[in-house]
């Protein structure tokens, strides 16, 4: 094995290879501020270039690539408020409010350093299991997966905020969008209204772009002034180094983070979207600090980055492994493999291990160039939140349109983005969850995919498999912490603030009169 | 939050509530539409949960609305002497309210709440007019024709800024758009009704 190690990482170092990754990264870095644009669209564009390189060398450049993408998606979900990748979106709860405050500097610095604690985490696993990892993946099945997704929807409580009642009539809304389309049993289409557009179900892009970008957008054309506004204008747009102290302080979140992640990222099917809210809906529950989630925590943003890219390097798991890709973009990888002469499976794990271990270099390696590379930017990037708005609006209105357009390249894409952006306003003009939402959105298909396969399969025994009870615990276990959270701070909410009835009000009038 | 902003986000918790319910109630009773070799067995969960959320979010609003009732029950200012007896029938929207006391009525104006609820209505029109006008364009002419008319009547009206740096601004945007787009990366754009190219 160690013969393996050295002879990949020697084939990583040759001036050519370490040239492509250079400039996979630049390329990467481009693709993952672009919204909509995201690794898998980019990975696909650049498989031709691929062609004449020899295996190393197209792994370098692709893997490069793409690791990077996921890092700069956080950049613009930050500044902008408008995720770069649908992966990113939960960095814009925390980020964003951040950058508002005149902290840019210091959100760009906390959610860079965990992205890059992440990609060493994930690379760690990566490096250390990729070769025993087979027999405990093996064990799980449709079953186990279809609990997995419920897991993650029991987060929801969490993510609710003050009321659970709300956040779970956004999941049922975000459910019943998801089970647009073509039914998964017989292929028959449901809730399409005779639109050829929704046969295929309504994509996440728009969706992500919409709810968190649009509405992001909307206020700053009501503000008419710089992201980074109001009394706090004076605030310093550094604070760099203060945030990647929040990060190193808060190592306990990052190792969760980057472990579920890793775990997520590392079943197939699953993927970044649904990693990030569990991660975030875990560091919710165990943050002294619950509240300040969603106003500008800094648990909650390195939660958000650490999970991005931790999940990368555990998609990269199975599909060496087993050549199962975990998500869209691994599965164009998978494409890049074969193109390239490898093949996943034994041969990455025994005769071709050199190959395996040069990727694992590679995501290490190119992962922290591309957070250097942004940390270097930090404060060009963000001196953008100080641009006045009405000069940023029509190139962020770009972002949207493009963004979204890509999902489909359709007009219904782009209604999509509309419609979504309404909500995203209306749910934060009146205080209704947008997360839920988003999440039951993205679980929905995930859900009835793994029902369905798991009643093909095994019946109504499926019910009775130890992964399943045992995953069944832990969703039980979830939502009683939740609901009992809840409580917790509903309790302090009336100690802290005591409701006005009648009495107060008539109290007040008569001291207003004195 | 004051007792009046209280009163105003239950009103439209009630509402949206209202609204989510017809929702899910009408996605019920459209599912029974399809033949049984649809699958909807999840669909109709869904629906279930949210005629049941939608329904305690209606039911606990308007509990809520009836107990911070805006006429002050007269027991209660009997209790309070002959002073809170003088203003027990008043209703509660004439009283001295925090609303009028501004120092109580500062919010966070990075808040989105605020500045969504605290922006005036003339501003709330002109955002949705350039929104509106900029997908018109987009449908009709396509995307690098919507992106200058935004860029150039944006920098104009609502930035203030001078013709030379809106014309400049805009020349430069659009060429950067065209050349991403049509040079570099071929990502296709919404073309226009109109003008198919543009």
């Amino acid at each position: 094995m160690l013969e393996a190690l050295g002879s990949g990482l020697s084939q990583l170092f040759q001036l050519e290879t370490l040239g492509l990754m250079i400039a996979g990264i630049l390329i990467g870095f481009i693709v993952g501020i672009l919204p909509g644009l995201g690794g898998a669209v980019a990975l696909a564009l650049l498989l031709p270039f691929t062609f004449s390189m020899d295996p190393v060398q197209g792994l370098v450049f692709l893997l490069s690539m793409w690791i990077v993408t996921t890092t700069a998606g956080d950049i613009t979900s930050v500044l902008f408020g408008i995720p770069g990748e649908a992966t990113s979106a939960a960095a814009v709860l925390d980020g964003y409010p951040m950058t508002k405050k005149g902290q840019g500097g210091r959100a760009l610095g906390t959610v860079l350093t965990s992205s890059a604690l992440g990609i060493l985490f994930g690379s760690l696993v990566l490096g250390l299991f990729i070769t025993v990892i087979r027999p405990l993946v093996l064990l799980l099945g449709a079953p186990e997966f279809f609990m997995l997704v419920l897991l993650g929807l029991a987060f929801v409580v969490t993510l609710s905020g003050k009321s659970p009642a709300k956040g779970m009539a956004m999941v049922s809304l975000g459910l019943l969008v998801s089970f647009i389309g073509s039914d998964p049993s017989a292929g028959l289409p449901r809730f399409t209204f005779d639109q050829m557009y929704l046969w295929s179900g309504i994509q996440l892009i728009p969706v992500v772009v919409g709810l968190f970008g649009g509405a992001e957008v909307f206020q700053l054309m009501l503000t008419r002034s710089s992201i980074a506004n109001g009394p706090l204008g004076d605030t310093k747009l550094s604070g760099t180094a203060q945030g990647m102290k929040d990060t190193f302080r808060n190592w306990p979140g990052v190792l969760r983070s980057s472990g579920i992640g890793v775990v997520i990222g590392m079943l197939p099917g699953l993927g970044g979207t649904v990693a990030q809210w569990i991660s975030y809906g875990q560091a919710r529950q165990f943050s002294k600090h619950p509240e300040e989630f969603g106003k500008g925590s800094t648990e909650g943003l390195v939660a958000a980055g650490a999970t991005n890219n931790a999940k990368d390097a555990g998609s990269l798991i199975p599909t060496i492994a087993f050549g199962i890709p975990g998500g869209a973009a691994t599965a164009v990888l998978l494409g890049g493999f074969l193109i390239l002469g490898v093949t996943p499976g034994r041969e990455m794990l025994t005769t071709r291990l050199d190959i395996t271990f040069s990727m694992v270099g590679t995501v290490v390696i190119a992962g922290i160039l591309g957070v250097l590379l942004a940390l270097l930017l930090v404060r060009p990037l963000a001196a953008l939140t100080r641009i006045s708005g009405p000069v940023l609006t029509p190139l962020l209105f770009m972002f949207l349109v493009v963004g979204a357009y890509t999902a489909s390249n359709n007009w219904g894409d782009l209604f999509v983005m509309l419609g979504a952006s309404v909500l995203g306003v209306l749910c934060l003009r009146f205080d209704w969850p947008r997360v839920p939402f988003l999440l039951a959105l993205v679980l929905g298909k995930l859900l009835e995919h793994y029902l369905n396969q798991a009643n093909q399969v095994f019946g109504d025994g499926w019910l009775t498999r130890p992964g399943v009870i045992i995953i069944g615990v832990v969703v039980l276990m979830v939502l009683v912490l939740s609901i009992r959270q809840v409580r917790k701070d509903h309790r302090k909410r009336l100690a802290d603030q005591p409701i006005e009835g009648a009495h107060t009000r008539v109290i007040r009038a008569v001291g207003g009169k004195k | 939050m004051t007792t009046q902003a209280q009163r105003q986000s239950m009103k439209s918790d009630l509402v949206i509530g209202c609204v989510i319910f017809a929702i899910t109630v009408g996605a019920l009773i459209h599912s029974f539409s399809y033949s049984e070799s649809v699958a909807m067995l999840l669909p109709r969960l869904a629906a279930g949960l949210g005629i049941a959320c939608s329904a305690w979010t209606i039911v606990s609003k308007v509990m809520q609305l009836r107990w911070s009732t805006p006429l002050v029950p007269v027991g209660a200012a009997a209790a309070e002497g002959t002073a809170s007896a003088a203003v027990a029938e008043i209703p509660a929207s004439s009283l001295p309210t925090a609303t009028e006391q501004p120092a109580e009525d500062e919010g966070d104006p990075n808040d989105a709440e605020y500045i969504l609820s605290h922006t005036p209505r003339r501003t709330w029109a002109v955002a949705l007019a350039f929104a509106a006008g900029f997908f018109i364009l987009l449908y009709l002419c396509g995307i690098f024709v919507a992106a200058g008319a935004l860029a150039l009547a944006y920098l104009r009206v609502v930035g203030r800024k001078s013709w030379l740096f809106s014309t400049i601004y805009t020349a430069v945007f659009v060429a950067l758009l065209y050349g991403l787009m049509r040079v570099i990366t071929f990502i296709p754009s919404p073309v226009g009704l109109i003008l198919p190219g543009g």
